[in-house]
C-alpha cells in the first residue's frame, strides 16, 4: 500500500516538477515556428494563415507556463492534451503549408523537441506510446503528401533516417526517465518500517 | 610509464545514468548510420569515409560500454573526447554528402539529447554552440540562395533539443537533492551501524523502543 502510493506520488511530481521541459520545448517551437513562417513566404495572406497555429501554441505555452509559475501546474491530462495539439499542429504545418510539403517540409524539426520533452515528463508506458503515434504519423503524412517518395530509394532513406532519430529521441529520453531519479535502488530515503515516513517532506 | 595508463582518480567519473544515455545514442548512431550507409551507397569515397568513421566510433563506444559494464570510472577527457568526436563524426559525414542538402544532420539532434543529459550545463552550452556553429558553418558554404532561413531554424532546434535536456537535468537534481536531504533511519540500519549521527546505537535503540 505504502508502496502503491509512493509510486504514484512520484509520478505525480514527475509531471509536476518536470513540465517545465514541455514549456521550454514549446518556446523553442514557437520560435523555430515564426522563422520559419515569416521569412518563407512572400505574401502577407500566407503570413496570417500561417501564424495562426504559431499564435495558437503560443497562447497554450502562455497559459501553461503562467500557471506553472503561480504553483499550480497542469494535471496529467492537459499536459497529454497540449502536446497532442502540438503535434497535431506540426502536422498541419507539413501537411499543408508552402510548397515544400512532406517530407520536403522544414517543419518536420519541430517535432523532435516535442516528443523529447514529453518523454521527459511522463513514463515510458505513455511516452513510448505517443512517441511511436507521431513518428507513424509523420511517416503516413510523407506519404500521402507524395507517394511518389516510396519509389525513390533516397527519399525512402531520408524518411527512415528521420523516422530513426525521431524514434530515438522518444527512446532515449525514457531511458533517461527510467535512470535519472529513481527510482532510488540506492537512495538514502528509508521509512521507519511502519509506513510513517513523512514522504511529503520530499517535495 | 605504467603510470600512464593508471587513470588518476581525481580525473575519473563514474559512468552514470546521463553517460548511459551518451552511449546508448552513439549505438543507435551506430547502427543507423552503418545501415544507411551500406543501403544503395552514393559512391565509393563516401562509402569508405562513413564505414571507417562509423566503426571507429563503434570501437570507442565499446570501449566506454565495456568500462561501465566492469564497473570502471573512466578519464573525463575521455568521455569529453568521445561526444566531440560524435559531433565531428556527424559532421563529416555531412560534409562528405554535400553539405547543407544532407538528411544526416538529424543525428545532431540525439547526439545533443545524449550530451545535455550527461555534462554540465557550461558544458553542454559549449556544446550546442560549437555544434550549431559547425553546422551553420558548412551550411553556409553549401546551401542555395533562400534555405538560410532552414537552417536558422535548425540551428535553433538545436539549441532546444540541449535546452530541454539541460532543463530537465536540472530538474531532476533538484528532486535528488531533496530527496537526499531525507534521511530517515530504519531500525534494521541502527542495528546494523555502529553509531548513528554520532551517537551510539543503544542510544537510538532506546529512543526508538521508547517511541514505539
Amino acid at each position: 500500500m505504502q508502496n502503491s502510493n509512493n509510486a504514484k506520488r512520484e509520478a505525480a511530481e514527475d509531471i509536476f516538477y518536470g513540465q517545465v521541459v514541455i514549456n521550454w520545448a514549446r518556446w523553442f517551437i514557437v520560435a523555430a515556428g515564426m522563422v520559419l513562417i515569416l521569412w518563407t513566404v512572400e505574401e502577407k495572406s500566407q503570413v496570417v494563415m500561417g501564424i495562426v497555429p504559431i499564435v495558437a501554441i503560443m497562447a497554450i505555452n502562455f497559459y501553461l507556463h503562467g500557471r506553472l509559475l503561480a504553483d499550480r501546474p497542469a494535471n496529467p491530462a492537459l499536459v497529454g492534451l497540449t502536446s497532442a495539439i502540438d503535434i497535431g499542429v506540426i502536422t498541419i504545418l507539413v501537411l499543408f503549408w508552402s510548397e515544400q510539403t512532406g517530407l520536403a517540409s522544414p517543419f518536420f524539426i519541430l517535432y523532435y523537441p516535442v516528443v523529447l520533452a514529453f518523454a521527459f515528463v511522463m513514463p515510458p508506458k505513455v511516452s513510448i506510446p505517443f512517441t511511436v503515434t507521431t513518428v507513424a504519423l509523420f511517416a503516413g503524412v510523407c506519404v500521402l503528401a507524395a507517394p511518389e517518395i516510396l519509389s525513390s530509394v533516397t527519399t525512402v532513406k531520408a524518411l527512415i533516417l528521420r523516422s530513426i532519430t525521431l524514434a530515438a529521441m522518444g527512446g532515449l529520453a525514457a531511458y533517461y526517465w527510467r535512470t535519472s531519479l529513481r527510482r532510488p535502488s540506492a537512495k538514502t530515503v528509508r521509512s521507519n518500517g511502519n509506513g510513517a515516513q513523512d514522504s511529503a517532506a520530499i517535495a | 610509464m605504467l603510470r600512464d595508463l593508471i587513470p588518476d582518480p581525481s580525473k575519473t567519473v563514474d559512468m552514470d545514468h546521463g553517460q548511459l544515455v551518451v552511449i546508448a545514442a552513439r549505438w543507435v548512431l551506430v547502427v543507423a548510420g552503418l545501415l544507411l550507409a551500406l543501403w544503395d551507397p552514393a559512391g565509393i569515397g563516401v562509402l569508405r569515409v562513413q564505414i571507417v568513421l562509423i566503426l571507429g566510433l563503434a570501437v570507442a563506444n565499446f570501449f566506454l560500454q565495456a568500462q561501465f559494464l566492469k564497473n570502471r570510472p573512466v578519464l573525463r577527457d575521455v568521455l569529453y573526447g568521445a561526444s566531440v568526436a560524435d559531433i565531428a563524426v556527424i559532421s563529416l559525414i555531412v560534409v562528405a554528402q554535400g553539405g547543407f542538402s544532407s538528411h544526416v544532420y538529424v543525428f545532431y539532434f540525439p547526439a545533443l539529447l545524449a550530451i545535455s543529459v550527461a555534462f554540465s550545463p557550461a558544458i553542454v552550452s559549449g556544446f550546442a554552440a560549437c555544434s550549431a556553429a559547425v553546422y551553420g558553418a558548412i551550411s553556409m558554404a553549401t546551401l542555395d540562395p533562400g534555405d538560410e532561413v532552414t537552417l536558422v531554424a535548425r540551428m535553433i532546434m538545436m539549441a532546444g533539443v540541449a535546452m530541454c535536456g539541460v532543463a530537465f537535468q536540472n530538474v531532476q537534481r533538484d528532486r535528488r537533492t531533496a530527496i537526499d536531504g531525507v534521511r530517515v533511519e530504519t531500525i534494521d540500519d541502527v542495528v546494523d551501524e555502529p553509531s548513528v549521527a554520532g551517537l551510539p546505537r543503544e542510544a537510538i535503540l532506546f529512543q526508538t523502543a521508547k517511541g514505539a
